[in-house]
């Protein structure tokens, strides 16, 4: 049902409650700054599409290099995600963990350099997103300091093929003398097969009170491996294609959904395409997905763990990835909701994932 | 300089084309937010402001100068912003029974054309209301100002703005469902 106060928006008031008088001058300078501010804030670049998470515990600085002393490769039949894992994201079932952990790849890599060690677990993934697991291991009786503010200095991962992508590390837990990582990673390409190199410099910390960073551990660390896990990502079949910003702008044309991440193919006409690029892709960045499923729960963007737009020429990507499993049995339904005039306004795709 | 020719100075030259559509319609968008936050949040004002133009520049695209002006588009996406504001802080100034048009009626506004119908509907319907009629529906389904602040504004009974507040929703009503494109 619309509602009068919304139906409203679309009338056109004609100043009939007075005259307005025009902002100051002072004023005029002050909003201007204020929106010129929002703007470099929200101008992430187009390529690579790279987005931070929220709670974002783990930045890169500047440069050094050292020692690298040991490496070694285990391979594992079975890849387990552990409790770290699972509690950050926000404690799963079990089934569904395992059933992550068998499409998942084991990598059992190390390197340890002055006594500590780092340490890969393992990747989850699927076309467009994937988790890589590490830890940073101290020499037996030390301990990491208090608070979790830690920043490796240089951390990059490269895919092979890599196209528009990005990527940003979190912490999932500390235990004792480990920290338990997620690098999440969004790539235009499909990564499924790819190989990385993933590396980073000295480990530091950082204390907010005295505003400085103190070494932890002095790197760098290199790998360099192969995404080889099973992608289970699958494509919901669409009826129509969905023009949110009208016939003119961009149409979404396909939907695919992984237990980690939702990825919209879209595409725009000629001239959309010609005239403001970057102004479609801007709009998709802030495009919200949420995914509803049969027992009434929602998984939407305050559950966003990560997102990416990646453009050429008239395709555009659009991937989401979220703190939450998505349990692709119980999903019914998902909405696109996208801002048009400053309105939100709610796109809905049937999902039967039975058929 | 056109519409057409500012939205294009948006999207080229951010700096100017906004500085340009601050000092021409900062003044209006302004006193909409005010009028819908009220006089207690000034700094609220300026930040949703802000927001409400950082969205003209991004959506600046969504601009199309045959389907209206660019001052209306702009006060509407600063009218967005204050409900954003509203809504976020759990105010809802009028409740839904009243703001509901009819149960069971609903408007087809994903389509362009049926939206665009609707639109003119919802105009020449509020725009042909008499007066005091149409200042009072303006004041408080736009600007959604309490019945009571109304009927002290214009000097009446809350009850007599009740009263014109309902025969404005059937006369749209009306014109709705004769005129309008909706959903089954």
């Amino acid at each position: 049902m619309k509602r009068i106060t919304d139906l409203m928006n679309s009338y056109e008031e004609q100043g009939a409650m007075g005259n307005e008088a025009a902002l100051s001058k002072e004023e005029q300078r002050r909003v201007l700054k204020g929106v010129m501010l929002r703007i470099q804030e929200n101008t992430a670049p187009v390529r690579p599409a790279r987005r931070w998470s929220k709670t974002r515990k783990l930045f890169a600085v500047a440069a050094a290099a050292l020692l690298v002393t040991g490496a070694g490769v285990v391979a594992a039949e079975r890849f387990s995600l552990g409790d770290s894992f699972a509690g950050w994201m926000g404690s799963p079932p079990q089934e569904q963990i395992e059933a992550l952990g068998i499409s998942g790849h084991p990598l059992d890599l190390f390197q340890t350099a002055q006594g500590v060690t780092v340490a890969l677990q393992g990747v989850i993934g699927e076309k467009n997103t994937a988790y890589l697991l590490y830890d940073v291991q101290l020499p037996e009786g030390q301990e990491f300091p208090e608070t979790d503010l830690y920043l490796f200095e240089n951390q990059s991962l490269m895919p092979e093929k890599s196209g528009a992508y990005g990527y940003h590390s979190e912490l999932m837990s500390k235990e004792g003398n480990t920290l338990h990582f997620c690098l999440c990673i969004n790539s235009w390409k499909e990564l499924t097969r790819q190989q990385v190199v993933f590396s980073m410099d000295t480990l530091k910390h950082y204390n907010e009170d005295t505003d400085r960073a103190s070494v932890i551990a002095e790197g760098p660390w290199s790998f360099e491996f192969p995404l080889n896990y099973s992608d289970t990502s699958v494509k919901i079949p669409m009826k129509k294609k969905i023009t949110p910003w009208g016939e003119d702008g961009i149409a979404i044309n396909g939907i695919q959904v992984s237990p980690i991440a939702v990825h919209l193919e879209c595409s725009r006409p000629v001239s959309a395409a010609m005239e403001q690029e970057s102004l479609d892709t801007r709009q998709l960045m802030d495009l919200e997905i949420r995914l509803c499923f049969g027992d009434g729960s929602v998984i939407d963007g305050g559950d966003q763990l990560s997102s990416g737009t990646g453009s050429q020429m008239l395709n555009i990507q659009v991937n989401r990835s979220f703190r939450k499993l998505i349990d692709l049995e119980e999903l019914v339904e998902i909405q696109i909701i996208a801002e048009e005039d400053g309105e939100n306004r709610v796109y809905s795709v049937p999902v039967e994932m039975g058929n | 300089m056109t519409d057409a020719e500012l939205a294009a100075q948006i999207k080229a030259n951010p700096d100017q084309g906004l500085e340009k559509v601050i000092a021409l319609y900062g003044g209006i968008c302004k006193a909409v937010l005010y009028r819908m936050i009220g006089p207690s949040y000034p700094q609220d004002i300026e930040e949703c402001l802000m927001t409400a133009y950082y969205k003209v520049w991004r959506n600046i695209g969504q601009f199309h100068p045959e389907r209206g002006t660019l001052k209306a588009w702009i006060v509407r996406i600063a009218r967005n912003q204050a409900l954003d504001w509203l809504r976020q802080k759990g105010e809802d100034p009028i409740p839904l029974e009243e703001d509901i048009l009819s149960p069971g009626l609903d408007l087809n506004l994903e389509d362009e054309t049926a939206r665009r119908i609707n639109a003119e509907i919802v105009q020449q319907a509020i725009d042909g209301l008499e007066e005091p009629d149409r200042t009072i529906f303006i004041r408080r389904y736009y600007y959604l100002e309490k019945v009571r602040t109304i009927a002290e504004y214009l000097q009446m009974t809350e009850k007599s703005v009740e009263h014109r507040l309902a025969r404005g929703r059937e006369r749209l009503k009306k014109q709705l469902l004769e005129r309008g494109v909706m959903l089954p």
